[in-house]
């Protein structure tokens, strides 16, 4: 009778309750969170140690040698469950498979997109990133979500899936700087070129300012006056926000100083 | 027979290199401090030992550091200058050196003695309008050489004083007759950087550092003229006696040794040695001054930075550094954001990080050493020397 031989069949894939020594898999599982502890201790640890040059080559061995350290638990867990025969192993990992596709779809797309965020980097710890619609400082790369610092100091998972269907802006890309823009909207008459020389006067007068780095200013004609982009880059990406405003505040007070005026909103244009 | 200031020769800036401990000296160093530490035990059977010693005031130190300041070392550099200034007209030479290392003084020193004419720079609050300049000029007899001592004090990192400099600047470039510069490294750092300064100057010189020979030559003169004895604290190894052969090594070499160390830790720089110098002379408690000994000091006798050094702290140092001292109220307005400046400012000056100096904060010359090394590890601006 087909009903009495699947039974059969699944009294035979665990081992009897006897037979599991429960003891050891306890123990199995608390070394090996003692070692993902140790691991997520050590590697940052060791990231700090070392030149800047390395530390983004050794943080991404964390989420491997977590993954690495998990695997190993589960191959080691199984034959303390399970009778290890070929057609059970192979039983289980059927069923595995189809447990995993309807439940963890999503799930196991983040994590194999974890997988291929580690070698195709497109972002790193440490990289300021905008992923789906989130900007902020990548802390760390989790088995299936990075997690993000935002400049407001809040802390956003955001699943490794998404880069399969949305863009990844990475500001740095594991540089120490990245470029700052602020933004200056001025009425058009005016001296375009006391303007430029003015803003970039405010660039090179700043604390934050990185002077290996080229300070650029892009002018744009609009209907509604002139648009300036002053482009420059801070020491480190941590000082973007304090380089953005000092630019920012500082070339306000001067051009409204040089007779300069701002104008205050865009002003629609086109037929009625 | 006394000698002077230590700065004999000026080489161009992309030549400067500064003094290096040997690496198997540094290597025994540090190993042999280790292996003191272990021991208990910081020198050998020559020395007394260390609870014997003090560290002097300033009055028991004057006596034995050298006399004179940076213009005793116009002699050696006069037929140089001498020969710039006699030149035809053209780009001016520019003399950088770190802080401490003397060069105002010594530039003015030379303009005294030539009776060229120096151009004095402005209050630094001055420089925030452009056409106070163009009313002071030109500061003497065109046909005539000119000497600027001292570049960075026209400098003020502020939009508006930019402008008075860039003035400056396209006014010095067209001065009919010689011109002679001088720069603090610093804001040379700045100024290459930022208004590209290097293409508008012929040469850009630096004062060749000073090696350990040098120092010990300097420091060790008024020992030797005073018949005192200078031991090296660590080995009891005397250090005022005939200076070492070129190439001695070994025991005979232990002199120079501990003034390479000197060297190394100053990059070359004497202002700085001597300052560092101070900090490790000893003598005895008991008030006989007739025998000194050199040991470097515990970390915690040094000038040390705040444990909560944090960005904006960087950021002073590096202002204070930039314009070779400021007032602290136009400090305050260079680093935005550097919020509780004034305490931050106390605390250094209890440190004795900075100091004020004709109401000008500077850092120490003491302190130079770790306020570089710090700013470097930060990646923030840093001098070429």
């Amino acid at each position: 009778m087909p009903d009495t031989a699947t039974g059969g069949a699944a009294s035979e894939i665990f081992r009897s309750w006897d037979e599991i020594r429960l003891d050891q898999a306890l123990l199995l599982v608390a070394a090996a969170a003692l070692l993902i502890a140790a691991v997520r201790w050590f590697v940052p640890k060791l990231a700090s140690w070392v030149p800047e040059r390395f530390r983004f080559r050794i943080l991404p061995w964390e989420p491997i040698l977590r993954v690495a350290i998990l695997a190993l638990l589960g191959l080691k867990l199984l034959p303390i469950f399970i009778q290890p025969t070929t057609e059970n192993l192979l039983a289980i990992a059927g069923a595995s498979a189809v447990a995993l596709g309807f439940a963890f779809k999503d799930y196991a797309a983040s994590l194999v997109a974890g997988v291929v965020a580690l070698y195709e980097r497109p972002y790193r710890a440490g990289d300021w990133v905008e992923i789906g619609g989130v900007y902020g400082e990548v802390q760390s790369l989790g088995l299936r979500t990075a997690r993000l610092k935002t400049p407001d100091d809040t802390e956003v998972s955001v699943p490794h899936g998404l880069i399969w269907t949305q863009p990844v802006h990475n500001a740095n890309s594991g540089a120490r700087d990245l470029m700052c823009v602020a933004d200056f909207y001025l009425d058009p008459d005016h001296d375009g070129e006391q303007a430029r020389r003015l803003l970039t006067d405010v660039a090179l007068t700043s604390p934050y300012l990185n002077l290996e780095r080229p300070v650029t200013v892009v002018a744009a004609e609009k209907p509604w006056g002139t648009h300036y982009r002053l482009k420059a880059y801070p020491f480190e990406c941590r000082d973007q926000f304090q380089f953005t405003t000092d630019l920012t505040l500082r070339a306000k007070a001067l051009l409204r100083q040089g007779g300069f005026t701002a104008v205050t909103a865009p002003v629609a244009t086109g037929g009625v | 027979m006394s000698v002077g200031w230590p700065i004999d020769e000026l080489v161009l800036l992309p030549d400067f290199r500064p003094p290096a401990e040997p690496p198997a000296q540094a290597a025994r160093g540090r190993l042999r401090r280790l292996w003191a530490r272990l021991r208990r035990e910081r020198r050998d059977e020559e020395g007394p030992a260390p609870d014997s010693l003090e560290r002097p005031d300033g009055a028991k130190c004057q006596p034995v550091l050298p006399r004179g300041g940076p213009e005793t070392a116009l002699p050696g550099l006069e037929g140089l200058l001498d020969g710039w200034m006699a030149g035809p007209a053209g780009p001016a030479r520019v003399v950088v050196a770190p802080p401490g290392a003397g060069v105002e003084a010594l530039l003015r020193a030379f303009a005294g003695a030539r009776r060229h004419p120096v151009l004095e720079p402005p209050g630094r609050t001055e420089l925030l309008e452009p056409q106070r300049l163009d009313a002071a000029w030109p500061p003497a007899d065109p046909s005539r050489p000119l000497v600027v001592p001292a570049l960075e004090r026209w400098l003020l990192r502020r939009a508006s004083a930019l402008a008075t400099f860039r003035r400056l600047v396209e006014r010095l470039v067209a001065w009919p007759a010689p011109l002679l510069v001088g720069c603090d490294s610093w804001a040379w750092a700045y100024l290459r950087r930022a208004l590209e300064l290097e293409r508008q100057v012929a040469e850009v010189w630096a004062p060749a550092p000073v090696e350990g020979s040098g120092l010990c030559r300097w420091l060790a003169a008024p020992f030797r003229d005073r018949g005192l004895e200078l031991f090296d604290g660590r080995s009891g190894r005397p250090l005022a006696g005939p200076l070492p052969e070129a190439g001695a090594s070994g025991e005979d070499a232990a002199p120079s040794a501990v003034f390479q160390r000197l060297a190394a830790a100053s990059r070359g720089n004497p202002g700085v040695a001597l300052a560092l110098w101070r900090t490790e002379l000893r003598t005895r408690d008991d008030g006989d001054c007739s025998s000194w000994w050199i040991e470097p000091p515990d970390e915690n006798e040094l000038p040390r930075l705040p444990r909560d050094a944090d960005r904006a702290l960087d950021l002073l140092l590096e202002a204070l550094l930039i314009h070779n001292g400021i007032e602290p109220e136009l400090l305050a307005e260079l680093v935005p954001g550097a919020g509780g400046t004034a305490p931050r400012l106390r605390e250094l000056e209890r440190a004795g990080v900075v100091a004020g100096e004709g109401g000008e904060l500077v850092v120490t010359p003491a302190a130079y050493p770790t306020v570089r090394r710090r700013l470097a590890q930060q990646k923030l601006l840093i001098d070429d020397l």
